[in-house]
């Protein structure tokens, strides 16, 4: 009996030895996003842009850390898209599935209250949120790729202010959230560097589900561009309600829902000529050695998740990417040495140039103006990029 | 001119605010139960027009029998099998199951379809009549026609079939009913059912209108109860009173005071008619006692 146990002592030892050589190093990543709830449609399409670089980079044998092949697993959690379960996830991944890095949620809202807890441990993360609130606090250890939310709509509005005949007046609509008033706010700025009167500044409740009294006013008013900014479950129904009120501006103008391909979909040929800005599009021209171009990026995502990817997974493949870049250039997993080399980024991605500022957040980026043409989001301004031209007046709604 | 625009618009919005609440009214008045799935039930009665219309191309007009029959169905076999059980117990454990309800329900069309926003947008979305230079949209017109509609066909259900008179008498005194032989099982089941029926009828009428989503219903479900409450339990024309009042002060609360004021506004309304007629504008004061 005594032989027995100490045979199967040493058979144990020798298991978990042989464990330990053969063990894959790991980096391990948590992300605590909206995989149901409101934000369920945009917290998939983060994942999945998640997920890619993570097939893309396993598949090479993972990331080159110190000399050594690391591969990347990620652990998710659904916040429901509630702040209060996001806040106690991240703290759960941190504290109990001891994470090296976190993926930030889907939103500006989740992401405010997620980087605080990142920062209160010293942990990365890489947020998916563009509102400068978030930037505002001094945080070190808190990164986007996500284009400021201020800069949204700066060539949207100059580019509409060159159009001929010339645009004279703005009305905006936006929703009273985070992430949306942080662009709005930003669009008297750009109007008066166009010479553009707005007539019409107002916010809606996000639990709004009719627009009919706000848009008789803003047709009474006769703008020239009509802003309306929100995410697409809100713009659908108020382009509906704008084709019932005959309410036919120069343009119709809405945030980046419009670069969405489900609302296509939804809204079919009602969705034609509305326009709006964009983080990505597969036309994009810049080059990697992972992905190849935004076109390579557009097929291999298309052949592993059945559907072609938004801006959305791209932001969030780059923000990986970033990461993962960042990972390799400091040889280590250490946070402070990971920081540095984030801090002094300098990459060409698929998505174009990274680096960072010193809040964190992406530099050198725009958005282009896109419009919906023959079904299809195409992007129009800057000429750099741009696939077609502008169409302007928006024709009236048929 | 422009007033007159926005009254016409807080009308036709009480139209669809009636056709929402009109399910919930029923069974709250009938079996004290607050449906919190009730708005999952819109859900499914959307779901079921735009794959309608999406697959096999049918105008979301003639889809309402057929998300009605689904979700009647639904509520059926949910009514039976599960509400039941509880229907004995506190009030609480209603709002439990139901809320319950709600998450089954919209996580599985969240499984089953994505999150992605869908829409019903058939080729005469967007015109409409021109009255002095009033618009009024036709599919507007026609969800309030057809609330109208379901509200007279439940009122002539309830007033003048067998199934409707027992369900009116498990509503004032579920003992007295049972004396006088009405099976309260089946009554209940009914009642669910037809719910669930109408709540299924409004999300077609909703699928035209706005986005689809798994989770669109719960806006709904709040709104149905601010109406209900306002307009009266136990009372369907109370129904209709109260969607208007709401859909009136959404509107010209927005237009008079501020756009992101609008649910408030819904709320302190409530608040105030509920001071001034604890049963409603129309409400009946057995049908607001809440039963031991």
């Amino acid at each position: 009996m005594k032989k027995l146990f100490s045979i199967l002592i040493a058979f144990t030892i020798a298991i978990l030895l042989v464990g330990t050589v053969f063990a894959q190093d790991v980096v391990r990543i948590g992300c605590s996003t909206s995989l149901t709830g409101k934000l369920a449609y945009e917290g998939k399409a983060s994942k999945d842009g998640n997920d890619f670089y993570v097939a893309m980079v396993n598949r090479k044998g993972g990331l080159n850390i110190g000399g050594k092949k690391y591969k990347i697993d990620v652990k998710y959690y659904d916040d429901e898209s509630d702040v209060n379960t996001t806040t106690k996830l991240v703290e759960k991944l941190i504290t109990e599935d001891k994470i090296d890095f976190i993926y930030g949620p889907y939103g500006s809202g989740p992401g405010f209250a997620a980087s605080a807890i990142t920062e209160k441990y010293k942990k990365i993360i890489m947020a998916m949120s563009s509102s400068r609130e978030l930037y505002e606090r001094g945080f070190k250890y808190l990164f986007t790729c996500v284009t400021p939310a201020e800069l949204y709509f700066k060539s949207v509005i100059y580019c509409l202010s060159q159009q001929n005949p010339r645009p004279k007046t703005l009305a905006l609509l936006f929703k009273n959230d985070l992430f949306n008033k942080s662009a709005a706010d930003a669009i008297p700025g750009y109007c008066k560097e166009n010479g553009i009167e707005i007539v019409y500044n107002e916010k809606f409740a996000p639990g709004a589900s009719d627009f009919s009294t706000e848009l008789s006013v803003i047709k009474a008013k006769n703008p020239d561009i009509i802003v309306f900014l929100s995410q697409a479950e809100q713009f659908i129904l108020g382009a509906k309600q704008m084709k019932d009120l005959k309410v036919n501006p120069k343009a119709i103008v809405t945030g980046v829902a419009v670069a969405e391909p489900h609302l296509v979909k939804a809204l079919g040929k009602d969705a034609e000529y509305l326009s709006g800005p964009t983080l990505w599009d597969p036309t994009m021209k810049y080059r990697d050695d992972l992905f190849g171009d935004s076109q390579d990026y557009s097929k291999e995502f298309k052949k592993i998740f059945g559907y072609e990817p938004s801006y959305h997974a791209a932001t969030n493949s780059s923000s990986c990417q970033a990461l993962g870049i960042a990972m390799e250039k400091a040889g280590s997993l250490d946070v402070e040495r990971v920081r540095n080399a984030m801090v002094t980024l300098d990459a060409n991605t698929f998505y174009g140039r990274i680096r960072f500022d010193e809040k964190g957040r992406i530099t050198g980026r725009t958005a282009p103006l896109g419009q919906i043409l023959n079904g299809k989001f195409t992007i129009v301004y800057p000429p750099e990029i741009a696939v077609a031209k502008t169409v302007w007046p928006k024709p009236a709604w048929q | 001119m422009l007033i007159l625009q926005n009254i016409i618009n807080g009308l036709l919005l009480g139209g669809l605010y009636a056709s929402v609440g009109l399910g919930l009214c029923l069974v709250w008045g009938v079996m004290n139960m607050i449906n919190l799935a009730h708005g999952a039930f819109i859900m499914v009665g959307a779901y079921v027009t735009f794959w309608m219309y999406h697959i096999f191309k049918i105008d979301p007009l003639f889809t309402i029998p057929f998300s009605m029959a689904v979700t009647f169905l639904l509520g059926f076999v949910a009514q039976k099998y599960i509400i039941n059980f509880i229907v004995k117990a506190s009030i609480f454990m209603g709002l439990i199951l139901t809320f319950g309800m709600e998450i089954f329900l919209m996580n599985v069309s969240n499984l089953l379809f994505s999150a992605d926003y869908r829409s019903v947008t058939p080729s005469y979305s967007g015109a409409g009549i021109s009255l002095g230079g009033i618009l009024i949209p036709y599919v507007r017109l026609g969800l309030c026609f057809i609330a109208l509609l379901l509200t007279y066909l439940l009122n002539l259900f309830l007033n003048k079939t067998k199934t409707g008179n027992a369900i009116k008498a498990t509503a004032l005194d579920k003992e007295a009913a049972q004396l006088v032989g009405i099976h309260i099982g089946k009554i209940y089941t009914i009642t669910f059912a037809v719910s669930c029926a109408l709540a299924g009828a409004a999300g077609s009428l909703i699928a035209v209108i706005t986005a689809v989503s798994p989770y669109m219903g719960t806006i709904y479900t709040f709104k149905a109860a601010l109406i209900t409450c306002l307009g009266g339990l136990g009372s369907i024309p109370g129904l209709i009173a109260g969607g208007m009042a709401v859909g009136l002060a959404e509107t010209l609360g927005s237009y008079f005071i501020s756009p992101g004021y609008k649910e408030f506004i819904g709320f302190v309304l409530l608040v105030f008619i509920l001071i001034l007629r604890p049963e409603g504008i129309m409400g009946k004061k057995f049908f607001a006692i809440l039963k031991q």
